[in-house]
């Protein structure tokens, strides 16, 4: 986990900062809607920046205004510090097509499938032999090689999103902006998406700011979360911090409390599970994966007791301390250092009492190979 | 009465089959007039409308509202107008240009560009504003967008141009005025059945008439279709 | 994927090119139209006349003017419209010659007192030819004219049949040669029927349409009570006689009166005051009506086995009271010289 917060400290340069930001509707009846107010954050290149919120909390606003779609009411962007609210009509067309802006519900031209993945490069003044290459490559790698020619709104749902990410793909973009992509998606979609997403994390040069309401997804592809509600930003961290030190009660009650470790995962060929090095620990989950993981396992799942555990059948056990203890009324939180790792475990206030559990007392936790889940 | 109906149409077919140079003369005029005026309309209210269209700016209520009023414009104060300005002791009467096609095509034309100015404006306006942002995300500089946008709603542009088309081949009032209903010249469908009609020469009226209304026919026909056809 | 260049690629490709190339196309096009147009404007032997529906819409001007072309190889263009807006035309200088039948406006035409900046509109009237009114109605005649009624009595019944209500008088009413005439007969026993009979369209009724329109309304009548009487010029009458089987001649001009008549005259457009009028050509025009050979044409000219005009050139001061007939005489011969020798 360390290592990899090192590298992206090396490596900050802020390429994208948004500053005091806010932006307000009229209604037909001429009353203001505050859609955002007060937004103040900075992304840096080669990062995974996610906004999570409930339906209406302001993400795609945000991303909007970002992609230079809207204008802000108030509040400044900067992009390698340029003010991208200042900029002239033509200088916009130049930024925007640095960025490239996926949304929820896939458009389509109406026209083929060459012609709408044609689209970004051609109005970006390539000629069709130097891209007519390109988009027969990603139309292969999307899978609707032999459908070049059929009219991309005749496609399905699903089809027709992986267009629309391909026409984003192919422009080879600075920044990503996705809008809840995967919303709508079936389970062979969501794969290919991933993909997509994972071949543009891989390279350090992109930069991706994408929206979402499911705090997995969130878990999965973030460097670090913004938890937005209501038009403002209640949180920014790290997914670790999010999900195990929610800051206020709608953080914790929208994400859920998560434990979430980053290891690399080796495959034991004789037990068909896998071997999850986490810095100081070894954890085993059922999930066969192998190279750099996430590990995500709920609060809930992890049990806790004070004397060693004998012929349990969970495959994680961990001696360690207990450093926190939060009273949430039935429910208590108790935050317990494992070596190098901090585990966030669920119990019932009974239980504690029952246990006798204290800030410092020492204890064990188990968890089964099965609720380690690998994202 | 219903006899010289019938007689009217007969004598209306055989006038247009025998090729009567008359009728056809008057059928040459009609197209040559209102379909110059429209395209030439079409040329220049197309790239205005579609720009008023696509951009937000001050003012752009009072200009939708200009073109709106004069999208009703009365054809006969259209006619009145431009007879008053080509006559010649008007400001442009030096150019002599009254009672020929040029001042009928300049009528029409007029007539017809707060049509396609509006039908375009509307066109555009009511694309899905989507399609217009991924348009944009993709790239698109205001040029680009624009033909994307008018590619999108070719439909609803070539809608407007039947209709200002149709306005144009059966508007009798202005092309009167202006044309002033010369024989070989500047005599159309519309003028041509008011004279014939006064003369009581019904059966070229009526030959006009059936041709008038198989064009107005062919152009309703072809905006249903343009409407209803699923793509 | 076949590396074919599709032919759209290319288009888009050079788009401006292609955009260029089509307002080339149509800016020239329209370009040489109204070049074409101006020019002609211009074309001596192009010339503009307007005249009465009455003249045109009888045949007479698209029987005359071929031979006038054969001759002379002038081309002419006819407005066909009211004798008030033709005079108009001439003011405006939208015509090079009128041919009218509104005696008295024609007058003021040419006065150089009612002209403008001291000159006048027109410049020599030449009287052409007449034909003449008729009064028409149903056969049931409500105000009971009888054959031989001198106009005065004709017109005198026609006010106490409208007076008490039995019957209605169609007018024009659109300022044309037809209704000044109408105008003149009410005059002469001192009635002006716009405020006499003002708001009762049941008694007069102005139409504001052509002469065809209120032949047929009054053939239609309101209420078709069948009372329904109007003026018409005998060519526009011979025109639908045979459609409107109810009406018939009332009233005609008997002999040795001539307030029925209806004398025509072509006046050409002053060039002092409108420069780009092609007065020489409108000259010879006015030259090949009034010559012998115009003259007989005029004659013979049949409409339904009909005879609708009578040539009156140098004969008018004997059947329509002309005053300036020895004038015209002088004025016009010389344009006559080079119709001499044509034989109809």
């Amino acid at each position: 986990m360390d290592l990899l917060v090192y590298k992206l400290e090396l490596i900050k340069i802020k390429l994208l900062e948004v500053k005091n930001l806010k932006k307000e509707f009229y209604k037909g009846d001429k009353s203001i809607i505050e859609v955002l107010s007060d937004i103040n954050f900075s992304v840096n290149k080669g990062e995974c920046f996610v906004t999570i919120g409930p339906n209406g909390s302001g993400k795609t606003t945000l991303l909007r205004i970002i992609g230079l779609l809207e204008s802000p009411t108030l509040g400044q962007i900067f992009y390698n510090k340029k003010d991208l609210t200042k900029i002239s009509r033509k200088e916009k067309v130049e930024y925007r097509r640095k960025f490239s802006f996926v949304r929820q519900k896939p458009v389509v031209r109406n026209t083929t499938v060459f012609n709408n993945i044609a689209y970004g490069p051609k109005v970006r003044g390539m000629k069709y032999d130097e891209y007519q290459k390109l988009v027969n490559e990603i139309i292969e790698f999307i899978g609707l090689k032999g459908m070049e020619n059929k009219n991309a709104r005749s496609l399905s749902g699903g089809e027709m999103q992986r267009v629309a990410i391909a026409m984003n793909f192919v422009i080879n973009p600075e920044i990503y902006l996705l809008d809840e992509v995967s919303a709508n998606l079936d389970s062979m979609n969501i794969k290919l998406l991933d993909d997509f997403i994972m071949r543009i994390k891989q390279d350090k040069e992109k930069t991706i700011i994408m929206s979402t309401h499911d705090p997995l997804e969130a878990i999965k592809y973030a460097d670090r979360i913004a938890v937005l509600n209501n038009g403002q930003i209640t949180q920014i961290g790290r997914p670790n911090e999010i999900f195990t030190a929610p800051k206020d009660e709608f953080t914790a009650l929208f994400v859920g409390y998560e434990n979430i470790l980053y290891g690399i995962a080796e495959l034991d060929k004789t037990t068909g599970l896998s071997q999850i090095k986490v810095n100081d620990l070894i954890i085993t989950a059922s999930s066969q994966q192998e190279g750099e993981v996430k590990v995500c396992i709920r609060p809930e799942s992890i049990g806790i007791v004070k004397e060693p555990p004998k012929n349990t059948s969970y495959r994680n056990t961990f001696k360690g301390a207990i450093e926190n203890i939060r009273e949430l009324g039935n429910i208590c939180h108790l935050i317990v250092i494992c070596k190098s790792e901090k585990f966030l475990i669920a119990i019932t206030e009974l239980s504690r009492k029952n246990l006798k559990l204290e800030i410092d007392s020492e204890v064990f936790i188990n968890f089964k190979a099965t609720d380690v889940k690998i994202l | 009465m219903a006899n010289e109906i019938i007689e009217g149409i007969l004598e209306g077919l055989r006038l247009i089959f025998t090729f009567d140079p008359e009728v056809w003369g008057v059928i040459e005029v009609s197209f040559r007039v209102s379909l110059t005026s429209t395209l030439l309309a079409a040329l220049i209210a197309l790239p205005i409308g579609s720009f008023i269209g696509l951009r937000e700016f001050k003012g752009k209520k009072e200009v939708t509202n200009l073109i709106n009023t004069f999208m009703g414009f009365p054809p006969v104060v259209m006619g009145l107008v431009i007879y008053l300005l080509l006559s010649r002791s008007g400001p442009f009467g030096v150019l002599g240009l009254l009672y020929s096609t040029s001042a009928m095509i300049i009528a029409q034309f007029l007539l017809a560009v707060p049509i396609i100015m509006g039908t375009a404006k509307a066109a555009i306006e009511s694309v899905d504003p989507t399609l217009k942002e991924t348009v944009l995300s993709l790239g698109a500089n205001e040029r680009q967008l624009w033909w994307e946008l008018i590619k999108h709603s070719k439909k609803s542009i070539i809608a407007g141009f039947l209709v200002a088309f149709g306005q144009a081949i059966s508007e009798v009032g202005a092309v009167m005025i202006v044309g002033g209903n010369i024989r070989w010249e500047t005599r159309t469908f519309t003028t041509s059945i008011v004279l014939q009609t006064r003369m009581g020469e019904f059966g070229m009226a009526i030959a006009l008439g059936v041709i008038l209304i198989t064009i107005a026919f062919i152009v309703n026909y072809g905006l249903t279709r343009l409407q209803t056809r699923v793509d | 994927m076949s590396t074919r260049k599709p032919l759209k690629q290319l288009i888009s490709e050079h788009k401006t090119a292609v955009i260029l190339a089509l307002i080339i196309v149509v800016g020239g096009s329209i370009g040489t139209y109204f070049a074409i147009d101006y020019l002609n404007a211009q074309n001596p032997e192009k010339i503009t006349l307007a005249t009465t529906t009455s003249t045109y819409d009888s045949g007479l001007l698209d029987y005359l003017l071929p031979k006038f072309t054969e001759q002379t190889g002038i081309q002419i263009k006819v407005l066909s419209v009211g004798t008030g807006t033709a005079i108009q035309y001439g003011k405006d200088g939208n015509a090079d010659v009128i041919l009218v039948h509104s005696r008295s406006r024609e007058d003021d035409f040419v006065n150089v007192s009612l002209g403008e900046n001291g000159l006048p509109y027109g410049i020599h009237r030449a009287c052409i030819m007449f034909n003449d009114f008729i009064i028409v109605g149903h056969e049931t005649n409500p105000a009971n004219l009888q054959s031989g009624d001198s106009i005065t009595t004709v017109i005198t019944k026609l006010r106490n049949a409208i007076d008490t209500g039995n019957m209605t008088f169609y007018s024009r009413g659109d300022d044309s040669g037809t209704h000044s005439k109408e105008k003149a007969l009410w005059a002469g026993i001192g009635v002006v029927p716009a405020t006499r009979w003002a708001n009762q369209p049941d008694k007069y009724t102005e139409t504001g349409q052509g002469m065809a329109a209120t032949l047929l309304m009054t053939y239609e009548d309101v209420d078709a009570a069948h009372e329904g009487y109007t003026i018409v010029d005998r060519g526009t009458w011979l025109s639908f006689y045979e459609d409107y089987i109810s009406l018939n001649i009332l009233a005609e001009s008997i002999v040795g009166e001539d307030l029925l008549l209806n004398p025509y005259g072509a006046i050409p457009v002053n060039p002092v005051l409108h420069p780009h009028v092609k007065f020489l050509s409108a000259c010879r025009f006015v030259g090949f009506l009034t010559s012998p050979y115009g003259q007989t044409l005029i004659n013979a000219y049949r409409k339904n086995n009909q005879i609708l005009f009578h040539a009156s050139f140098g004969t008018c001061n004997h059947n329509c009271s002309c005053s300036t007939t020895t004038d015209e005489i002088t004025i016009w011969t010389p344009f006559q010289a080079e119709f001499a020798d044509l034989i109809v």
